[in-house]
């Protein structure tokens, strides 16, 4: 086991800039995970940490181990690719164990640590089958068969799950993630599906453009989003975000928009001085949204013409438009709504995000009022 | 039920066309092969007096159909020594310049080199280079080597004009296998040369059987080359020198002619027949998701 530490990684393709200035540092055990939209430039930083494309600039660390220079084959990792990349013409047995075999590990070794991770994954009986006998979830068991039974330091895996159906997907991930738990090997995972990441990763690290957007655990990505990008990409359905102007009335910074006003609690508001006067990005979630009592009509509602309902059972997802935004909200199931009808709706106080509109970096979340509000506890008690 | 019936007569008739066709083409093939084959047996007195398909329309010539044109075109004429003297020509040919082809192509195809382009460009130049025009030069050079006449000479020239098509095919071969397999196996450990043993060789059989069908085929029906370099000598001349002997010389003697194609025809048909199961379709089957 052991660190994997990037600084200030670029990767360049001729004149394209695949991955901009990384640095990241995994710790020992960790799961982290890479995510982000196609071309975002994170597998290209799995590559790298692979041995598989070369370092334009910076260093690749792993352990206390510099290995810019460093063949794959001796940087101690495996790596599971999305297409399985089985060897057709070998047994599941011959696939697995064909590692072990160019590293001369004794013959019974091999037999015991192949039927053991076979045993583990759950395709004991498959050894003796070739991969085109094995369904899509059984072949990615014996690629990752591959990469346990060498017992790396570092296992790397390149959206394993994005060729599986979306059940076995679901399957798998529980299986891969308890596979971490058990072996608690440092692993770097890709992968361009959100849920994924949140679920799987102690950390995960957002991409878009080859940058590095922001490095936390999933919890804290989703309370403190560093910028918009973020924002929109974690969570689903996607955070609402609304145009709005920063302004001081009655000595209270607010937040002006078209048909509402968010005032900023004064706990929080110094943050958000230095741009007075500047547009703003209001971002709030659809699950932080929530239909206002009759009669209530505060500066903060937010009346919607309904466009699409989607019932999926356990809640309610409805999108309408706000003066030409379009604002989307989790709702309760029993609530009756049609389409064409206005709805008002009431934003959680506390769960509200402010983003300056030019750079798109965050100013502040309300989130940090609660936050606040701990701390203050944790100090009285 | 009638709807059903309909459809399947239907088919048999859009199909029918092509099942005259190679119906045809398998006859065209068959009936002088059959013949060659029932020539080959008979007397030459019986050759002479009537057509080989006389046997089929009366059994009762069976009786007189005879080993002796084999026996004496092996024995007296020497085919015996050709057909070995061939064997020792066309295995090297063949063998050799697969395996430089392989070892070239896999390096073309997946290894990265300073002038790699320029180099397969060359060895793709060369394909069109006719065999005829390399003879005086070549043939300058092995005079003066002593390699004429001898059968390393054959194995050489053999190998410089099968090696651009062989590289070429090969590459286009070992490039369409998936990067995936050869990133996995170098991660696994994996050297060039392994990754070469491993993967990339086991998975071109179909494309190695092809290439050394071609080849085996191209060398020992080969009567050009073979000429050229050995010329007119006995001890190291092909079966098709001696072929064109036999009819050069007596052109009347048919038995003798038709035992001895036979006896030419037969390894080339049994070396198709062995390595035609290494056609296999779809063998990169499984090992990645398309």
């Amino acid at each position: 086991m052991a660190k994997v530490v990037l600084k200030n990684v670029t990767k360049r393709f001729g004149s394209l800039t695949a991955v901009r200035n990384v640095s990241l540092e995994v710790e020992d055990g960790e799961f982290m995970v890479l995510v982000g939209p196609s071309g975002c430039g994170k597998t290209t930083i799995l590559r790298m940490i692979a041995g598989l494309e070369e370092v334009t600039e910076g260093e690749i660390w792993i352990g206390d181990r510099l290995v810019n220079d460093v063949p794959p084959k001796d940087r101690d990792i495996a790596m599971v690719f999305q297409n399985y990349a089985l060897y057709p013409h070998m047994t599941v047995y011959d696939n697995i164990a064909f590692g072990l075999k160019l590293r001369r590990v004794p013959k019974p070794e091999i037999d015991r640590r192949v039927r053991q991770a076979a045993e583990m994954l759950g395709i004991a009986d498959k050894l003796r089958a070739k991969p085109r006998e094995l369904s899509g979830g059984q072949r990615q068991r014996v690629a990752v068969g591959r990469a346990i039974v060498r017992n790396p330091k570092v296992f790397l895996f390149d959206e394993p799950l994005s060729n599986l159906d979306a059940k076995l997907r679901v399957k798998m991930r529980a299986e891969l993630q308890e596979l971490h738990h058990r072996l608690k090997t440092t692993t770097v995972y890709v992968t361009h599906d959100q849920v994924e990441a949140m679920t799987l990763g102690h950390r995960v690290a957002v991409l878009n453009h080859g940058v590095l957007q922001q490095v936390d655990t999933p919890q804290r990505l989703y309370d403190f989003p560093a910028n918009v990008f973020v924002a929109g990409f974690i969570g689903s359905p996607a955070m609402n975000f609304l145009p709005a102007k920063l302004t001081e009335t009655n000595g209270q910074l607010v937040a002006q928009g078209s048909s509402f006003r968010f005032t900023i609690p004064e706990a929080i508001a110094p943050k958000a001085e230095g741009f007075l006067g500047r547009d703003v990005v209001v971002g709030i979630r659809p699950e932080h949204l929530q239909p206002a009592e009759p009669g209530d009509d505060g500066p903060d509602r937010l009346t919607i013409a309904v466009k699409v309902v989607e019932p999926l059972g356990s809640e309610l997802i409805v999108y309408g438009d706000l003066d030409g935004v379009e604002v989307g909200a989790r709702l309760d199931p029993s609530l009756r709504v049609q389409v064409g009808d206005k709805l008002t709706l009431s934003p959680q106080p506390t769960k509200l995000h402010l983003f300056d509109k030019e750079s798109e970096r965050a100013i502040l979340h309300f989130q940090e009022l609660e936050e606040k509000a701990r701390e203050e506890k944790e100090r009285v008690a | 039920m009638r709807s059903g019936l309909k459809a399947t007569g239907r088919r048999l008739l859009t199909r029918l066309p092509l099942h005259l066709t190679v119906l045809g083409v398998v006859a065209l093939w068959l009936v002088p092969t059959v013949g060659l084959l029932i020539t080959s047996f008979r007397p030459y007195p019986e050759i002479l007096s009537s057509g080989w398909w006389t046997v089929l329309l009366r059994p009762a010539e069976w009786t007189k159909l005879t080993a002796q044109n084999y026996l004496e075109v092996l024995g007296k004429q020497g085919l015996a020594r050709s057909f070995l003297n061939s064997l020792i020509i066309t295995i090297p040919s063949t063998v050799i310049p697969l395996s430089l082809a392989a070892l070239a192509a896999y390096a073309f195809s997946w290894m990265r080199f300073p002038g790699r382009q320029l180099l397969l460009i060359v060895v793709i130049a060369l394909i069109v280079i006719p065999l005829q025009m390399t003879f005086i030069p070549v043939l300058r050079v092995y005079n003066a080597l002593g390699l004429s006449g001898s059968f390393l000479g054959l194995w050489l020239a053999h190998t410089g004009y099968g090696l651009p098509l062989q590289i070429y095919l090969l590459r286009n071969f070992f490039g369409a296998l998936p990067r995936e397999l050869f990133e996995s196996a170098f991660i696994d450990g994996a050297s060039w040369w392994t990754a070469f043993w491993r993967i990339a060789l086991p998975l071109s059989v179909p494309a190695l059987a092809s290439i050394v069908i071609f080849q085996f085929l191209w060398v020992w029906n080969d009567l050009l080359v073979a000429l050229v370099y050995v010329g007119g000598r006995p001890d190291v001349a092909p079966i098709t020198w001696q072929l064109a002997n036999l009819v050069g010389s007596r052109g009347q003697d048919w038995h003798l002619l038709t035992a001895g194609a036979f006896i030419s025809i037969v390894l080339p048909v049994a070396v198709f027949l062995a390595l035609q199961r290494y056609f296999v379709r779809g063998i990169l089957a499984g090992s990645i998701k398309g």
